[in-house]
């Protein structure tokens, strides 16, 4: 994961220096308040994915391995859900309560509602995995 | 001692590696759409989604040349004028390009990396059905009695306040706009957690394919840019509706903050919609040329810089405000042209001493190429804050940014539709009707954008419905028009060609093209959950290792020596290409593509002409032990 | 030869047009610099590509696999450097021209305000004359009668720009300058025409959108010699009031 991390922050160390060079340069802050965010934002997902690998003890996963074979990977990877409903019928709530900002409550209430109803199903979903 | 590993049966299926929970019966038929969460499915989705829209924004382009075509004109009103170009530039920029790019990430990252799917498949299903409503939204302003939004596609404060535009028109283009954001935003985050965590064995970062890079690189940005225009239009809508003064500079609001907000956004977002398009030529570029990506990791690295100034630069949109500070911004600008100009040399170096097929795909990514550079040579020019003083706001920016998304982007995304066609689809598309796409696209574009590079210089202001006569703007406006008939006539033989090779019964294969990255080495299209078994990972091109196990990327220095031929068999490269699911994975002597100490590979039979090379050449390109 | 080279390269060149103020030529000069590097770079590049395309294409049914090299450290340190120099010098030379193009004068011969509003403008001068243009209800662009910024030859005017409304942008092609009214933002440039297009007159435009008569929102800018401008001036009073379009 050590080149995971290093994009991370290099992203983070680059918005973070260029936020200080602008903020000294020019002294404007939308600017400055825009990159130093960016730069911080990114440093979260930098100490996100080093906390993992310091939690891996530096053992590389297989991905990381360059003489790793396909069969070095059997076992699980991931859990793949199967067709679902909810996701589209978060979009469509959602979609609604978006819609609401050029027409106002009722879009807000009836996508609201459909968004919770959604929400609810896809937990149960999950759930029953 | 040297230890030879027995590896009987390691090209058999291994276990499965899934776990997939369906509950309740399989859907079937339209809700089998509608319940996908499968990667493919949904990028199909974007991507046929996305075309619908740039065909219909390009129809808009086609009504705004009428208009343009002659001066004084009256073919729209001012209003409708102002609608066109508007809802132009978002469809293409907000739900056309940007989603495209989404649509081929979908589909393709996953495959490049050998995974079987997406991190998250039922939020990437999600933000599928965000994207579409925000089409549905943002569209829907033409139906609404004060028509849709008329402001441009940065929606520039004050303009944008209720009381000069008032009506639902513009708050469906905000909705639709936020909409489209936070499905990118989604988007991003799932090819992120996507390649960072499941790539296959010995996947490691450095044997992505460049597309995967571009594509990780753009997931970056999108994180970066999106939330800001979110930020912006929620603020916007606050002072539409709220009565709060963000920008409203009668009550002390800055309308600069909104183009501080918005290009913030804007100018990582140019490169959403360009890093892709240079991934999908790459791709295409090194398969037609048979030979690897030329300078690959100089390449990796370019990305990554140009990545890292394009969130540097968002005021070089700004130098006219008198309100930016314009070194900073100027040298950061220009900087951004070496990473590009490396690109170039790369696509050129990886044609050079190659073998370059000039079917469909590649002259596409070679127009891409030329009108590209042309677009780059004028950004050059705009990022300098004199020259900018001079064009901006001119139809020399709207030759230039054209020149860079159309004649660059759109261009690359027809080589990559080409390209991966029968993956999509398992069918080819038809070559003659290809090409004739091509000429007439490429024709017809630099007929119509290279002339408004002149009009700019001779001082058409863009965004104008109208102009008066005998400015010198005659001629080459009218030529401009000619080329975009032109140009919107070269879709008739690409949507022709699309429906012909659909119902056509011939079978492409899993690999028609003699690809070199993972996908090549599914079944067209891909079964569900892409792999029935994986060929091993030694370098950025396990497929070409693979099938041409004696011809693996040469170590550092060895140039000088002859070009090897390969004897004929049938067509091209057809011979050679043997990887896919569809063979059962019934271990019948596949080559070993570089074992890790070289052992000796699986008898090669079945090779037209290769003539039993049993021994595989160590591994390159990555780091072999 | 050498009478030859500069005819041909006068009947080719499709860059820019000079400008009309001292101000343009350096920018008409950086267009130069930035051209004359541009098109011979994009012609050699263009040349490569094409020429690795065709030189090196496969005829069909006859595959064959060329050799696999991939890296050659040298020569990419070579197009490393070489656009990086580049780029440097196109940035000295920018940053010169921009510190010109954008010099204020602490004592100009003349300051004159210029209001952008939706939609026409409004010039004021020292003197209290006012000269006040707006778009009529049903314009037509084919109209010349524009308000006039009328403007004295070789000498520098001072021009302080303001929107009343949303943003506009003042732009006169032969002036190759342009600079945004933005409500909040104060801006100033100067510009110093050339007395040798005295008695001239240019079209300036709006390059902001602002809306549904933003084509419309034109003007004149008119050069008078130096002695003839200030007893002009002299003569003029209160407010010149046309409607454009009409």
């Amino acid at each position: 994961m050590k080149f995971e991390w290093r994009l991370a922050l290099g992203t983070a160390a680059f918005l973070g220096v260029a936020g200080l060079v602008y903020w000294v340069w020019s002294g404007e802050f939308a600017g400055t308040v825009m990159l130093g965010f960016g730069g911080g934002a990114y440093a979260l997902l930098f100490g996100y994915i080093l906390l993992q690998a310091l939690r891996r003890q530096h053992i590389p996963r297989v991905e990381d391995r360059p003489d790793a074979n396909p069969e070095d990977g059997a076992g699980e990877i991931h859990f793949f859900p199967g067709n679902s409903i909810w996701p589209a019928a978060l979009g469509l709530g959602a979609v609604l309560a978006v819609v609401g900002l050029a027409f106002g409550k009722w879009f807000w209430v009836i996508g609201g509602a459909i968004l919770l109803g959604a929400i609810i199903g896809f937990g149960v979903e999950a759930e029953s995995r | 001692m040297t230890v030879v590993q027995e590896r009987a049966g390691r090209y058999e299926a291994p276990e499965r590696r899934l776990v997939e929970v369906v509950p309740g019966p399989r859907a079937r038929g339209v809700l089998a759409y509608v319940t996908s969460t499968d990667h493919k499915q949904i990028g199909m989705n974007y991507m046929v989604t996305s075309f619908i829209m740039f065909l219909i924004a390009g129809f808009m382009a086609v009504l705004m040349r009428v208009q343009l075509s002659v001066p004084n004109n009256n073919f729209v009103d001012l209003n409708t004028y102002n609608q066109l170009f508007t809802m132009h530039g978002s469809l293409m920029l907000y739900l056309f390009l940007g989603p495209f790019a989404f649509g081929m990430a979908n589909y393709l990252v996953p495959l490049q990396i050998g995974a079987p799917d997406m991190a998250f498949p039922r939020f990437n299903a999600f933000s599928y059905w965000l994207y579409l409503g925000g089409c549905i939204t943002m569209t829907s302003g033409f139906l609404t009695s004060s028509g849709a939004a008329n402001w441009g596609w940065f929606a520039y404060a004050p303009l944008t306040e209720s009381i000069y535009s008032p009506g639902p028109g513009a708050d469906l283009w905000i909705a639709g706009v936020v909409l489209a954001g936070f499905s990118g935003i989604f988007t991003a985050v799932n090819v992120i957690s996507t390649v960072f965590t499941l790539r296959a064995p010995g996947m490691i970062m450095f044997r992505m394919p460049i597309f995967t890079w571009n594509q990780l690189v753009t997931a970056f940005l999108v994180l970066l840019a999106f939330p800001v225009l979110t930020a912006a239009l929620v603020l916007l809508w606050c002072d539409r509706h709220l009565g709060t003064h963000f920008y409203d500079p009668t009550h002390g609001g800055q309308p600069i903050l909104y183009q501080h907000l918005f290009w913030f956004f804007g100018h990582p977002e140019v490169y959403i919609l360009a890093l892709p398009f240079f991934g999908i030529a790459t791709e295409v570029i090194s398969t037609f040329s048979r030979k690897p990506v030329f300078g690959y990791k100089g390449m990796v690295f370019a990305t990554l810089s140009i990545g890292g100034l394009s969130m540097g630069v968002w005021a070089h949109h700004m130098y006219t405000t008198g309100a930016v500070l314009l070194p900073f911004f100027a040298i950061l600008t220009l900087l951004i042209s070496v990473p590009t100009g490396i690109k170039f040399f790369n696509w050129t170096g990886t044609m050079f001493r190659g073998s370059v097929r000039l079917d469909s795909p590649m002259l596409f990514a070679l127009g891409f190429l030329v009108n590209f550079l042309v677009g780059g040579f004028t950004g050059v020019m705009l990022g300098q804050p004199p020259i900018d003083f001079q064009v901006h706001d001119t139809y020399f920016v709207v030759a230039h940014f054209h020149y860079v998304l159309l004649g660059g982007s759109v261009f690359a995304a027809f080589a990559g539709i080409h390209y991966w066609f029968p993956k999509f689809t398992g069918k080819k598309l038809d070559e003659r009707l290809a090409k004739l796409t091509f000429v007439l696209m490429f024709i017809g574009f630099n007929l119509t954008f290279f002339p408004q590079h002149d009009l700019g210089l001779r001082g058409m202001q863009r965004r104008i419905a109208v102009y008066p006569a005998g400015q010198g703007w005659d001629f080459l406006n009218m030529l401009s028009s000619i080329g975009a008939f032109i140009t919107a006539f070269s879709m008739l033989p690409f949507l022709l060609n699309v429906w012909v090779s659909l119902r056509s019964s011939k079978k492409a294969g899993p690999n028609p093209w003699d690809g070199m990255t993972l996908e090549w080495a599914a079944e067209s299209p891909p079964i569900e959950h892409n792999f029935a078994y994986l060929p091993p990972i030694r370098s950025e091109r396990p497929v070409w290792d693979l099938n041409h196990p004696d011809h693996l990327t040469l170590p550092h220095g060895r140039h000088r020596n002859q070009l090897v031929t390969v004897g004929t068999g049938g067509t091209a490269g057809q011979a050679a290409v043997r990887a896919g699911a569809g063979n059962g994975g019934g271990g019948d002597g596949h080559a070993d593509g570089g074992g890790a100490s070289g052992q000796t590979g699986g008898g090669a039979s079945g090779r037209a002409g290769g003539g039993g090379n049993g021994h595989a050449a160590p591994a390159q390109g990555g780091e072999g032990p | 030869m050498k009478h030859l080279l500069p005819a041909v390269l006068a009947v080719v060149h499709w860059g820019s047009p000079n400008g009309v103020t001292q101000q343009s030529h350096y920018v008409y000069w950086l267009w130069e610099l930035t051209y004359y590097i541009a098109v011979p770079l994009g012609a050699i590049v263009i040349g490569l590509i094409l020429w690795s395309a065709v030189r090196y294409r496969e005829r069909p049914g006859h595959p064959r696999i060329p050799r696999q090299f991939q890296y050659h450290i040298p020569l990419e340190i070579f197009y490393t450097v070489v656009p990086i120099a580049l780029v440097t010098v196109v940035f000295v030379y920018t940053y010169r021209a921009e510190d010109r193009v954008d010099n204020v004068a602490a004592n100009p011969a003349l300051v004159v305000r210029v209001d952008a509003f939706r939609w026409g403008w409004e010039f004021s001068y020292p003197n209290g004359y006012q000269v006040l243009g707006s778009v009529s209800a049903e314009p037509s662009i084919n109209s010349t009668d524009l308000p006039v910024l009328t403007l004295p030859a070789g000498e520098t005017v001072q021009i302080n720009l303001f929107s009343d409304d949303v943003n506009h942008s003042f732009y006169v092609p032969a002036f190759l300058f342009k600079r945004d009214a933005i409500q909040g933002v104060n801006n100033s440039f100067d510009i110093n025409i050339d007395p040798s297009v005295a008695g001239q007159r240019f079209i300036g435009e709006c390059t902001q959108f602002c809306g549904v008569y933003h084509p419309f929102m034109r003007f004149w800018v008119q050069v008078m010699p130096k002695g003839q401008f200030n007893t002009w001036l002299a003569h003029q009073h209160g407010l010149h009031m046309n409607t454009i379009g009409r």
